[in-house]
Parts: C-alpha cells; structure tokens; sequence
C-alpha cells in the first residue's frame, strides 16, 4: 500500500469519526493530518456549494469564506513555507490574489467580469513563474495570455452578448451539478493536496539526478550547465544560473525542437481554421467572402 | 457422306434459335413481324422432319438387331467416375438424341401441327401487347416437344418434360395480368408436380436397378431399351420394383396427359390463348405421357398388372371426361373434356399389352392432333370473331357468319366422332379392335407370346397360367370395351351438341362482338382448311394394320419386340368388320341424338334436365309435407288439448322425435338430389372440390400452423437476440441527454474514480 | 526540506487549485465563453504546477512545457472563439443548453424551471442631451444590417 492510500484510508477513518462523534472527535485526531484533509474537503464541499450560480445570493460571502477555510486547511497538509520574508509575503499575497480571483471569475455573473477576473488571476501567476525562476515563461503568459487570449475573450463577448445579460449566466443546469460537481472538485484539490503532503511527496534528489545528467548531454555547448554540479540549491537565485533563459532557447530549439515545430503547425492549422470557421458562422458563407 | 442424324440437331435446334432470337429482338426490332423466325424455322423443322421420317422408313433393321434405331451423342453433360471397386456405379450422362420410326412420327406431327398453329396466331394474336412473347414461348414449347421426343435417355427426356411443363405454364399464363389465368397456370405446374414426382422416383429406381438411364446401348453398359435387353439376353424387373417402376411412370404419364386423378388441370388449362390450347393442350405436350409409356413399353410388358392398370386408368377417365364433357356450357372446355377423353382412348389402348394395341394408341395420337388441333383452332376463329367470348349460351347460329369455320369444325366433329372414312374412324376402330380382342385371347396363347422374354419372375407369375387371373383380365377387357362404346357414343353426343349449339340455331352474337363477327382472315381459315384436308385423309395412313404406319411404327425397337410374338390379333378378322360396324352405328346414333335435342327447338332439353336434376327428390325430401300431414290428422288440436293438460312437453318431444327419424329416413333422397347426375356432369364429379377439402385444406391448414411455429418460435426467438441488446442499452441510454455539461461532469467523476483507484492501490 | 522546496510544493497547491477551480467553473456555468475561460484556468493551473517541478528539479524542461502550452491554449481559444461565434450566430445566444439536439431520442430536453427575474426589467434609460451641429443622416440600408443596438 502506499503513503497515499494510507492517508486516504486515514481520511476515511478520521470522516466516519467525525460523522459519528461530532466535533469533539476532532481532539483526537488533531494532529492527524488525515483530519485536516477531512475538514478541508468538507469547507471547499460548501464553499463551491455555496458559490455556485442560482445559489441564494446571501451565502456568497458565507461561502467565500468556507472555501477560503478549507484551503487554509489544505494548506496545513503542506510542510510549512519558509524562506525570507519578501519571498513568503509576496508569495502569499500572490496566491491569494490568483485563488480569490480565480474563484470570482469562476462566480461572477458577468462574461466580462470574469475575463477581467481572470486577467487578474493570470497576474498573480505569472508574478508566482516569477519568484521559481520562469522569467519568460512569466512574461510570456502575460503577454499572451493577458495581452493577446483575454482580448479576445473580450472581443467575443462583445461581439456576441454586448446586453450583458442572460437568464443563463446566472443559472446552473438544474440539480446535478450541486450534487456532484462541488465535491468533486474539492475532492480532486485535496487528492492533489494530499499528494503534496510531507511523507508522500516523492524524493527529490533521485529525480534531480537523472535530469540533470539529461540537461548536460542535451545542453549546447556555449550554454555549460552549472546545475548539475550544484549543490541543492535554497533559492532562485541559487538554483538557475543568470543564463538560464538562453538556455531554455537552447532547450526548445535542440532538444524540444520537433514539438516546436509541430506547435508551430499547430499554430497555422488553427489559423487557417479559425478563419474558416468563422467565415462559415456568419451568415455570408466562405464561398462569398472568398469571391 | 450425307448423314441425315446429322440433321436431326436443327430439328430442335432451328425454334430453339428463333425463340433466342424473338426473345432478344422482339421486343424492339420485330414487334408485329414477330412470328417470322418462329415460323421459319417451325416450317424448316417440320421439312427436315419429313426428310428424316423418309430416311428412316427406308433403312432396314441392323443384322441381329430388332427395329429400326440411330443415336448421336452431341455432348457430355455429366460425368462422374466411379471410385473403382465397384461399390458406386460411373455415371455418365450424354445429351444423346436418337431416330427411329416412333420419333420421327412424333417429330413430323409435333412441327406440323406446330407450324400450322404458328400461322394461325398470326392472326389470332395480332395486336396483342405480347405478340413477340407469344411466339417466343411457342419457338421454345416446339424446342422441348422436339427435344422430349428425340431425347434417348430418361434423365434427359425428364429435364424436356420438365421444359414443356414451363412453357405450358407460361402460355397458359399468358395473359398473366387475368388472375384467373394466372391460377391456371399455377394450377397445372402444381398439379404436374404431383406427376413428375412420380416420374423422378421412377428414374431413380430405373438407375438404381438397371445402373443406366440410355434407351440405347453403350459400349461400357447395355441400355434400358436397348439391343441387347430386347434380344432377351438381360432381363426386364418384374415383381415390386418392376411393378413400382411402372406404376411411377404411369403416374408421370397421368400428370402429363391428364388422366384420372390428375386431370384436374386442362381444362383450367383453357384461360391460355385458344392457339397454345390446340398446339400443347390438346395435340402434342400432353400426348407426352402416352409417349412416354409407348417408348417405356417393354418395361410395361414385365408386370402384367401394370398393364391393366394403364387400362383401367384410360379407361376410366375417357368415361369420366365424356360424362363431364356432356354437360359443359364453355366451348374449350368441353374440348379440353374431350381431349381427356380421348387420351383415356389412348391409354386404354396401351394398357392392352398388343402390338396392335400400342400400335392403334399412337396411331389415335397422331389423328386425334389432327381433328383436336382442327377443333381448337375452330373454336379460336369462332372466340375470335365473338369478342372472346366462349360461353355457347351467348351465341349461336353461326353457319352463315362464318361459313369456312362452319364446315371445317363439322368435318372435325365428324372426325372425332369416328365417322367412317374420316381419320377419327381409323384410329377409334383399331382401338377398340384391340380392346376387344383382349377380352378374348386365349390363355394358352398368353404364355406363347410372353416365352420370349427370359424373364424368371414373370414366367413364374404367368407360366402356369392361371386360368383365373386370365379370365378376369379378359372379363375386366369385355367391360371395358363396353366402356369405350359407350364413350364413343357420348363422344359423338357431346361433340354435336357443341357444334349444334354454335352454329345452328337462332343466330345469337354477344356484344362483345361489336359489328364486326365475321369470318377469320386468311391466316387463320388456311390452317383451319389444311387440318380439315388432314383430318379427312390422315386416317388412311393407318387403314391397313399391315402396311402404312402402323407397320411403319412396329419397326422402333421397344415395338418391334412385340411382333415377335404371334400375332393373334390375324384370327379375329371377321369380328373386326362387326365392331367397325358398332361403332359407326352407335357415334351415328350420337349424332342423332344430339341433332334430335339440339336441331330446332329445344324443349326436350330442358325436360331432360329437369329430370336429371332430380327435382322431385328434392321436393320429397322437404319435409313440410310432414305439416300437412300432421294438419289433416288434427296433431293442432292434439296438441293444445296436451298443453292445457300441463304435458306440452310430451307432444312437443314427440314431435322433434318424428322429425329426427322422418330427417334420417329421407337422407338419401338429399344425397340423391345432390349428386343427381346432372349435378355430377356440372360439378365435374366434385373432383375440385374433393382435392380442395382432401389436400389443399389440409396442406394449407399445415402450413399455418407452420408459420406459426416460425413466426412465434423462430422469429421469436431471433427477435430476442435483437431484442435483448437493446434493451440492456436502454438502461445506459438514459445517460444521452445531450446536455453537454453533463457529459463534462461524466468525463471528470471516470477520471476522478481511475485515479482514485491508481493512487490507492498504486505499489509504492 | 529548505526554503525554495517548499516554495514549490505550495506553487504546486496554487495550481491544484486553479485547476479544481477551472473544473468546478467549466461544470456549473453554462456560458459558453465562460466555460472557455475555465478551460483557460485550468490550463492556467497545470502551467503552474509545471513551472514549480521544473523548479523543483533543477530542469527548463517544465518552462518548455509551459511555452508549449502556451501555444496550444492559444490555438484552443482561437478555434473555440471562432466556433463560439458561429454558434451564437445560429442561435441568438451563448449558452450551452440551447445545444441539446444530440440527446437520445425519446429524451426530454432540460428545461429551466426557475428562470431568475431579471435583475432591471426596464428599459435602459439613454441620457438626453441637448441636440448639437447638424444631425447626422442615418442612412437607411446600414440600419437595416445591423444587428441590434
């Protein structure tokens, strides 16, 4: 058996004692963290619950809050985060910022509400890529991403809902979501949560081993790989060379090269269909636009 | 070197070519030219048969060899070795046709009425949306005729009798759009069946016990009715198997020529155009059957009873026929009686067992085409003419309309009638020569006649001639001779009274008609006037039982056995002139007859009628003279007398008890009143409606229930394999509600679930 | 475990939860554009979490996978927008539910039962203002081709 299903069988355990014993039975299991997995998935259940469109607009706040319990007891499951002080607080200014927009793009009942919501959330990202070293990659998903993605979110919305409003933004489809798609995404969160958890997490220095001996053979020449020699590292920093954003151009176009390429197919097929379809929607017709 | 059998492959051959030809070309390029390729090549048949009857009847018989016979073998149709040691027979079928007198005089006869019946639907047929249809059936029918009659070989003679039963069945459904043509139809191939069965059982047994199916002797195997079997050095099977071969074909034969119980299908047979009635229904196909028992004779000869039961059978159905034929209001259909009847003649004459008995059979076959063929075509002009109407109650009359059909129809009813010098006499008196001098032949010299053949059994059975069995086969010959006049004079009866009827009389002509009932075009009269000449004359070819065709005939092989024997018919010479005599006298005084009822008014017809119909029985079977007798009585008082006295039920009782029994006395008289002659003749001896109640109710009534069977059981039980995969996907089928966010959430819980199961129950 | 492990594994958390949130998102509305934008998220999330075990382990390989990503969503939304148009152009509007011919036959359709009142059921008030200049010329061809003010 491994760790993981451990911990479930824990979980299930410390659940059925909760639902047999009430609240006191949390004493018991207090330094269990099988139980804050428990407490956290039963927060995020009505949390979700509470948000979800056609739910009585009262318990909004109410379920904010839940939801934002449950993930302070998810949290609990992580080993705790240390670092310098900057780090952490921007850190966690950052996440929340992303989970709390993330949560009202998901809730708002606007369309443009929530793409300016998830503008926000992908801020909050892209500023997270930043502080583990993925300095393009941050920039790119704000360019792209914010820049290039959401506007046209927004174009759509325009084009397609300028009133703004429809009965169908404010309303799920009847009773079967309620029942199952608020458990199964906390669910899914927590799984992932427990996965993340101290004793189940897998050990690093195996795995930074065999790919770093893989970044080596496959670096270029010019771009030679302090990272294999590195001791493990304990921040940014230390861990990416100066360099490292030439290298990760040299990554994509020796070693990735071929899923660029076909990412860049990709990119053309799109446009090509894009525009096909598009044309063919509106009422005109693609034989017209063409002659 | 000239070989005329080379020729004999164009006899079939030439209308096999014109019906390909007809069948391709017909319909766009022919259309009303139709009638040319069958035409010439019936006529060009019908000239290469005369050329060949003339070869044949100059050759004499091989050294050692009994008649006259040559075969030529065009293709090997089957041939499958045998394994070797014996255990299964090689068998080899060829497409052999053969020539000898008996095939050559069917050839002649068969193109001959053919070509003359071809000529006369020209006119017949003309402006009929299936003109080229109707002559490519016909080009067909003469290919098989041709081919059944040349085959030399059972198996092969069985596919033609099978052909000229399709071509029968597509002319008699000729007009297949008229449903009651298309039951005709339906009902003479079904009918056949019945015959053919027979005929396919008798194959099988025939290849069972003699190992070949050939007429003619090969080099490997000697045939069925070849040289070697006839010259006494291999036996022919009496006992059961010889008895059950012979009772098998007969069956065959009985399919074919309608004989009793199997007659039922010509005269339905009548729905055809009235030129295939003449040509296939009355003078060649089914005369097959009286071929084939001709040609199967010296299998006949083994089994005695056999023999006798041909007679009977023949017999039988010539009275039978005639009886029906009395009463019939349907111009073809008391021709179609007749011709019946007269293939009863035939058999009956077979049956006999003598040289001159099969001999005088084949020779009313080929007169009887003659005058039939005459008849029918007569009565065509005559339906042609009327609108195509039949009935003799709705015309009448007709002498002077149409005069060339008036005289050539008397001259074949003359002919049929037997009168003297016409060919109808000729071939009737041979017949009931033959007949009559077997009810006379002397026991002693049975045993002579049959020493040729080495036959073990049959000498056993015959040898110590057992007076007895003779002298009832000779009692059963004397009455059935009796028989054969007596059909002779309904013949001449019913005969008149259907030419009386049409063409004497107040002049009737049905609406049908319009304004133009007149007499035939040329097309049709030359036939009409040639068949008349031939009728007249054709006898003459058989006057003389020595010389002519009868002689001619003696030399096939499977006959020419027979004169082996002696010829007992020589001592009875002076008898002969008495029964041409009586039977003269007795077709004349049918004439007579019928020209007394029918010539001028006609009351006695009426009163005959009436007292066959047996009304008085009726009336005396209707028991409400019983309430007047019981009225005169004073029963009424009687009655309410018992009722005051509280004891109604005792008169009530008694009188349900005295109708019962008075009901049950008189049942006969209802019996009598229901089958009152008249009744029979017109009802046909309900022998429709007792296969209707005897075999097709049962049969039908089987069938149904079959298909309930398979409709429930078998459907069932295959619906039920559809069925249950439906079903279980309608339980899941629920789950398509074409919501697509469902189908989201559905994606999300499977994957949720594998990776639940991955993670706890992943190896660590 | 040091500091920037750590760091990883709770980027990895803020991923897992933009990914149950995109989930939860993509089940509940019903927009169609706002499904989309929950696809994103959940896209969003996974780049995270890429991003923090490409950190994790010392690699660039995670940052590629999120450069590719990258593409592929770009890909993703262009398709789907434009997929998104046509619908609503056959259908007047943008939600899911008006799509449900696919179902099994015999299936009744979902209907809703509890349609919301709207939130201002009158009619937008434009401000009224004073007329100024000359009034422009409405041609009336253009008024007829346009969808609907």
């Amino acid at each position: 058996m491994s760790e993981f299903s451990t911990f479930a069988v824990t979980s299930l355990l410390a659940a059925t004692d909760f639902f047999a014993n009430g609240w006191a039975s949390l004493l018991a299991w207090k330094d269990q963290p099988a139980m804050w997995a428990v407490l956290g998935t039963m927060f995020l259940i009505s949390g979700l619950w509470a948000l979800q469109p056609g739910a009585r607009g009262g318990w909004r706040v109410l379920g904010v809050l839940a939801c934002l319990a449950g993930l302070g007891f998810c949290v609990r499951l992580l080993p705790e985060l240390s670092g310098t002080i900057p780090v952490v607080v921007t850190f966690r200014l950052m996440a929340s910022l992303a989970l709390v927009s993330g949560l009202a793009t998901v809730t708002a009942k606007n369309p443009v509400y929530s793409a300016m919501w998830f503008a926000v959330t992908l801020m909050g990202t892209a500023m997270m890529m930043l502080l583990l070293g993925g300095q393009f990659v941050a920039v790119a998903t704000v360019a792209v991403y914010a820049g290039a993605i959401v506007v046209t979110f927004l174009f759509v919305l325009m084009l397609a809902q300028s009133s703004g409003r429809d009965p169908c933004d404010r309303l799920t489809w009847g009773k079967v979501p309620a029942w199952w798609a608020a458990p199964a995404a906390a669910l899914l969160f927590v799984m992932i949560c427990a996965g993340l958890h101290q004793e189940s997490f897998p050990n690093r220095q195996e795995g930074a081993e065999v790919v770093s001996s893989g970044l080596i053979e496959s670096g270029a020449d010019h771009v030679q790989s302090a990272a294999a020699s590195l001791p493990v590292a304990n921040s940014v920093a230390q861990r990416f060379p100066e360099s490292h954003v030439a290298q990760l151009g040299g990554q994509l176009f020796s070693r990735y090269l071929i899923p660029v390429q076909v990412v860049a197919t990709l990119l053309l097929a799109a446009l090509v269909g894009a525009v096909a379809i598009a044309s063919y929607g509106t009422a005109s017709g693609i034989e017209e636009q063409l002659s | 070197m000239f070989e005329p059998l080379n020729l004999l492959i164009l006899v079939p051959g030439l209308p096999l070519f014109a019906a390909i030809v007809t069948a391709v070309l017909g319909p766009r390029l022919l259309r009303h030219r139709s009638h040319w390729p069958a035409l010439l090549a019936i006529g060009g048949s019908f000239l290469i048969s005369c050329l060949l009857l003339q070869q044949v009847s100059q050759r004499l018989p091989a050294e050692g060899a009994v008649g006259v016979e040559e075969w030529t073998t065009f293709y090997t149709w089957l041939a499958v070795p045998g394994d070797g040691n014996g255990n299964t027979a090689s068998f080899l079928m060829d497409v052999t046709l053969r020539l000898d007198p008996l095939t050559s005089i069917m050839l002649v006869m068969v193109t001959f009425i053919a070509f003359l019946v071809v000529l006369f639907s020209i006119g017949y047929m003309h402006d009929d949306p299936g003109y080229w249809r109707f002559f490519a059936y016909v080009s067909l029918f003469v290919f098989s005729m041709a081919m059944l009659v040349t085959a030399s070989n059972y198996l092969l003679l069985f596919v033609f009798w099978e052909a000229v039963g399709v071509c029968s069945y597509l002319l008699i459904g000729f007009w297949y759009k008229k449903p009651s043509a298309a039951a005709a139809g339906m009902k003479a191939f079904l009918v056949n069946r019945v015959g053919d069965f027979g005929l396919t059982l008798a194959i099988l047994l025939m290849w069972l016990n003699y190992g070949t199916l050939n007429f003619h002797d090969t080099d490997a195997v000697a045939g069925i009715l070849g040289q070697q079997r006839l010259t006494d050095q291999l036996p022919y099977l009496g006992g059961g198997i010889g008895l059950a071969i012979c009772l098998l074909l007969l069956l065959g034969a009985c399919g074919k020529s309608a004989q009793f119980p199997l007659h039922v299908w010509l005269p339905d047979a009548m729905e055809g155009p009235t030129p295939v009635s003449a040509l296939i229904h009355a003078a060649t196909m089914v005369t097959a059957g009286v071929y084939l028992v001709t040609r199967s004779s010296p299998l006949f000869f083994a089994v005695p009873s056999a023999q006798l039961t041909v007679s009977l059978v023949g017999g039988g159905t010539a009275l039978m026929a005639a009886l029906i034929a009395l009463t019939q209001n349907d111009l073809k259909r008391v021709l179609a009686y007749s011709t019946v009847s007269q293939l009863g003649y035939m058999f009956l004459s077979l049956g006999t067992g003598s040289l001159s008995g099969i001999i005088a059979g084949m020779f009313h076959l080929f007169t009887h085409a003659f005058f039939k063929a005459l008849l029918f075509l007569g009565s065509g002009s005559v339906m042609h003419a009327m609108g195509h109407v039949i009935d003799m109650r709705r015309f009448g009359g007709l002498r002077h309309v149409m005069p060339i059909t008036h005289a050539t129809f008397a001259v074949g009813c003359l002919a049929l009638s037997g009168i003297f010098p016409l060919a109808g006499f000729w071939s009737k008196d041979a017949i009931l020569v033959a007949v009559h001098d077997e009810g006379l032949v002397p026991h002693a010299e049975m045993t002579s006649e049959v020493a040729y053949r080495p036959d073990a059994t049959f000498d056993i059975a015959i040898g110590h001639a057992a007076s007895d069995t003779d002298n009832v086969r000779a009692t059963i010959f004397i009455w059935l001779y009796r028989t054969a006049l007596i059909t002779a004079f309904l013949t001449a009866f019913y005969t008149f009274r259907a030419f009386f009827l049409t063409f004497y009389g107040k002049m009737v002509i049905p609406e049908e008609a319009g304004h133009h009932a007149h007499e035939s075009p040329p097309s049709m009269a030359w036939p009409l006037l040639v068949l008349a000449v031939c009728s007249v004359v054709i006898g003459l070819v058989g006057a003389n039982a020595n010389s002519g065709l009868p002689a001619f005939l003696a030399k096939t092989p499977s006959l020419a056995v027979l004169a082996l024997g002696p010829d007992e018919a020589a001592g009875h010479a002076s008898s002969h002139t008495m029964i041409a005599v009586t039977s003269t006298a007795v077709a004349c005084s049918g004439i007579a007859l019928a020209a007394f009822l029918y010539l001028g008014r006609r009351d006695e017809v009426d009163l005959l009628g009436q007292f066959l119909q047996m009304k008085w029985l009726e009336q005396t079977a209707d028991l409400r003279w019983l309430d007047g007798i019981g009225y005169r009585l004073g029963l009424p008082a009687l009655v309410k007398v018992a009722e005051r006295c509280g004891c109604g039920w005792i008169t009530r009782f008694f009188g349900t008890v005295i109708t019962l029994v008075v009901s049950v006395l008189l049942s006969p008289l209802w019996l009598g009143y229901y089958i009152s002659p008249y009744r029979l003749s017109a009802g046909k001896f309900f022998i429709d409606e007792l296969y209707q109640w005897f075999v097709v109710l049962p049969i039908l009534k089987f069938s149904e229930f079959l298909y309930a069977v398979d409709r429930m059981l078998v459907d069932g039980m295959v619906n039920l394999t559809g069925r249950l995969p439906r079903d279980l996907g309608g339980i899941v089928r629920r789950s398509q509600t074409g919501v697509v966010p469902f189908y989201g959430l559905s994606l999300i819980l499977g994957t949720l679930v594998i990776y639940l199961f991955s993670v706890l129950f992943a190896r660590s | 475990m040091n500091d920037f492990d750590s760091l990883c594994q709770h980027t990895m958390l803020v991923g897992a939860g933009l990914f149950a949130l995109g989930m939860f998102g993509f089940l509940v509305r019903r927009n169609l554009i706002v499904m989309f934008l929950c696809v994103e998220m959940m896209l969003q999330g996974v780049s995270l979490t890429w991003i923090a075990a490409g950190a994790y382990h010392n690699q660039l390989d995670g940052q590629v996978m999120v450069i590719l990503i990258i593409a592929v969503a770009a890909c993703e939304a262009g398709l789907g927008l434009a997929l998104v148009m046509m619908l609503y152009s056959r259908q007047g509007n943008l939600d899911i539910l008006s799509w449900q011919s696919n179902r099994e036959e015999g299936r009744a359709s979902f209907v809703d039962h509890d349609i919301p009142e709207s939130e201002s059921t009158s009619d937008p008030v434009w401000p009224t203002l004073t007329p100024a200049g000359v009034a422009p010329e409405i041609n009336q061809e253009d008024q007829l081709h346009r969808s609907h003010v």
